[in-house]
């Protein structure tokens, strides 16, 4: 009877420090992992921070200029390109195709 | 207390005792471990099962932590970056470490194109342990240099002050030094909260607009041979500064490689004469003081000679003229007059609200103080009723303008974006029919005067031109001119002014010689209305729009005192 419980006590200790060793290592591990990620979010926060610093760098007005000049046949809005809903002739509207829908010649 | 005794029959006295106290010892080391051991187990049980909602089953997240690049950022109104720190690796080496040097040369060259081969395996070979390089290498550099592999060559982690606009913001940003401390602008004027490192510092300039108009003084500049140029775009009812730029100007990247004249801020820190503008702040307070009306004027005849100056007009009609004529013909002689009519006590007062006289309270620590007359006398109402003998910054007359036109109400000006919703307190320093009067006569110098080309099609420009003569060594200089103009836009309800400075251009053969404020400024303030009224979400105004109309119908009086006049609808 006396060995028994004895041995009952020793198993339970050595379950008990298994138990323990085994979370402390987890949660080491774990660590490592917490540390680790957070390095690493610094570091894509930083490169994010160098991109943001190319992309106003490449988003230059002067620069967006000479490209649109050299590449695009865009121009700059004139006042008289602009104008209201309300200036259409209301024919369109009413009878035929949708002026939105009609394609430029 | 005493145990009773179990066995102590073979023992003698002395032995019997000594057992017994050893009992006694014992008995009182178990009482005490078992109340210890108790007290454990009570606490354990106490901890773990009974309350353990005491503290939480995981862990708050101590949070990532946060990025930061030293300074903090500088951006426009729309979140572009203007400033910004990068940490740069900079390339150094320890010449005891590099294996075979003229190789190591030969690949870092071919990288790093601007550094000499030769030079650099003396660098390499010299056998020093620490050698620069190249100093803040670009990212991609950087990783070319790390695919080498070369044995003795390493990186330190350097901060650098970027400016990704280049010159497009110099003299308001300014430069911070190698060591992260600003030297100029505004990064000398919020060094301590931009090296605490926070939230961005939001501008309220427009880098689209500020690029605009940066454009049109370059060329303006070059077009007329002037020696300087310098330009404000300002939103009329917050004071919000969208735009301001100075020539000639400088790379704030590299500061070093311009001379020390180009950082000098024309826009704030230069106060100039400047002439004809003047009289939109003299006839602003002839009307709102009740000096003259709308259809009074003055006798513009003959030039006033008073001690021993004269004055005269540059456009002159040698006749009575009504105040709308004074204003669209900038006559020198009858805004002297109307000045008179003011007083010279009035005429300071009215300068002092409008904030002419002192320093205005712009965020840049350049800031020009104003150079007024220390003794205000007649002549010097006289002279600067037409914008002369008192030399003002452009930024003060931007701010000035704005008070005018906008209803009467003058707002300090700014180039922090204000937070949502927020509206720096104006101050009223004219009468709402005032400043609807000073409407339409800057309309009409637009449509009927000197201004007529800085007019912009659809967005009803209203503006007043000015120039200048430089002051010399002995006097006035004829052929030094400051020639200016300022702009409102859309005049019948005021979105914005612009204002355009441009210093001591040269008249050409497009201008007829011409190098007047109406020649020179005026036009460069068309084209950035033009070009920047749709960026700034201004629809093109129907001029016979009827609402239009009648905030701009003006009625001059043209003969004696106004019986027969006739009425100009002014576009």
């Amino acid at each position: 009877m006396r060995g028994r419980v004895t041995l009952f006590w020793v198993l339970l200790a050595a379950v008990a420090g298994f138990g323990l060793f085994h979370v402390k290592y987890r949660v080491q591990t774990l660590e490592d992992d917490l540390r680790r990620l957070n390095a690493a979010i610094t570091e894509e926060q930083e490169q994010l921070h160098v991109l943001r610093a190319e992309w106003a760098y490449l988003n230059r007005p002067d620069r967006l200029q000479e490209l649109s000049e050299r590449h695009l046949a865009l121009r700059p809005l004139r006042a008289e390109q602009i104008g209201a809903i309300d200036s259409l002739p209301e024919a369109a509207a009413a009878d035929g195709p949708s002026p939105l829908r009609v394609s430029p010649k | 207390m005493t145990p009773k005794p179990i066995a102590t029959a073979n023992l003698d006295g002395t032995a019997k005792q000594a057992l017994e106290t050893g009992r006694t010892r014992l008995l009182v080391g178990g009482a005490l471990f078992a109340v210890a051991f108790s007290a454990i187990a009570f606490r354990l049980a106490d901890v773990s099962v009974v309350k353990p909602a005491g503290e939480p089953n995981i862990t708050a997240s101590r949070g990532v932590p946060a990025f930061t690049a030293g300074r903090a950022d500088i951006v426009d109104r729309n979140g572009l970056v203007l400033a910004t720190s990068l940490n740069t690796a900079s390339l150094y080496a320890n010449p005891q470490h590099v294996l075979d040097a003229r190789e190591a040369a030969e690949r870092l060259s071919r990288i790093l194109p601007e550094l000499r081969p030769a030079e650099l395996v003396s660098k390499l070979t010299s056998g020093r342990s620490f050698v620069w390089i190249k100093r803040h290498l670009t990212p991609r550099q950087h990783y070319a240099v790390n695919r080498l592999g070369v044995p003795g060559l390493y990186f330190q982690r350097e901060e650098r002050r970027v400016y990704p606009q280049g010159r497009l913001f110099s003299h308001l940003i300014g430069f911070a030094g190698t060591d992260g401390i600003g030297l100029a602008g505004l990064e000398k004027k919020f060094n301590d909260t931009l090296r605490a490192g926070a939230k961005p510092l939001a501008l309220s300039v427009d880098s689209r607009i500020q690029h605009i108009l940066r454009q049109e003084l370059v060329a303006t500049k070059a077009r007329f041979r002037a020696t300087g140029a310098a330009g404000v775009v300002m939103d009329v009812d917050s004071g919000e500064i969208i735009a301001m730029a100075s020539l000639p100007d400088f790379d704030p990247n590299l500061p070093d490689r311009s001379p020390a004249k180009a950082r000098f801020n024309r826009a704030t820190l230069g106060v100039y004469e400047m002439g004809s503008t003047f009289k939109i702040f003299t006839t602003a307070m002839a009307l709102d003081s009740g000096a003259v009306r709308m259809t009074g004027g003055f006798d513009a005849s003959r030039p006033i000679r008073i001690a021993r100056f004269r004055i005269s007009d540059y456009h002159g009609k040698n006749r009575w003229l009504s105040v709308p004529e004074i204003f669209m013909y900038s006559s020198n002689i009858g805004s002297a007059k109307m000045a008179l009519a003011v007083g010279t006590r009035a005429q300071r007062d009215y300068l002092d609200r409008l904030g002419l006289l002192t320093a205005p309270r712009l965020e840049v620590p350049e800031v020009g103080t104003p150079l007024v007359p220390a003794r205000w006398r007649q002549i010097n109402t006289m002279t600067i009723a037409y914008g002369h003998g008192i030399a003002v910054s452009p930024v003060q007359i931007a701010e000035a303008v704005a008070a005018v036109v906008n209803g009467g109400w003058r707002r300090p000006a700014t180039v922090i974006k204000p937070l949502d919703g927020e509206r720096a307190q104006g101050r009223r320093v004219l009468r709402r029919q005032t400043s609807a009067n000073m409407r339409k006569l800057l309309r009409l110098a637009v449509t009927g005067g000197t201004g007529r080309q800085g007019e912009a099609q659809g967005y009803l420009v209203g503006g007043k031109t000015g120039t200048a003569e430089k002051i010399g060594g002995q006097g006035y200089r004829d052929k030094a001119l400051i020639s200016s103009f300022v702009g409102v836009f859309p005049i019948h309800a005021p979105r914005y002014v612009v204002l355009v400075v441009v210093d001591e251009p040269h008249g050409n053969k497009r201008t007829h010689g011409y190098a007047t404020g109406g020649w020179v400024a005026a036009p460069a303030v068309s084209r950035l209305i033009s070009r920047a009224g749709p960026l700034l979400g201004i629809a093109p105004i129907d001029e016979d729009a009827q609402a239009v109309q009648r905030a701009l119908r003006i009625r001059i009086p043209t003969a004696a005192r106004g019986r027969r006049g006739h009425d100009v609808a002014s576009f």
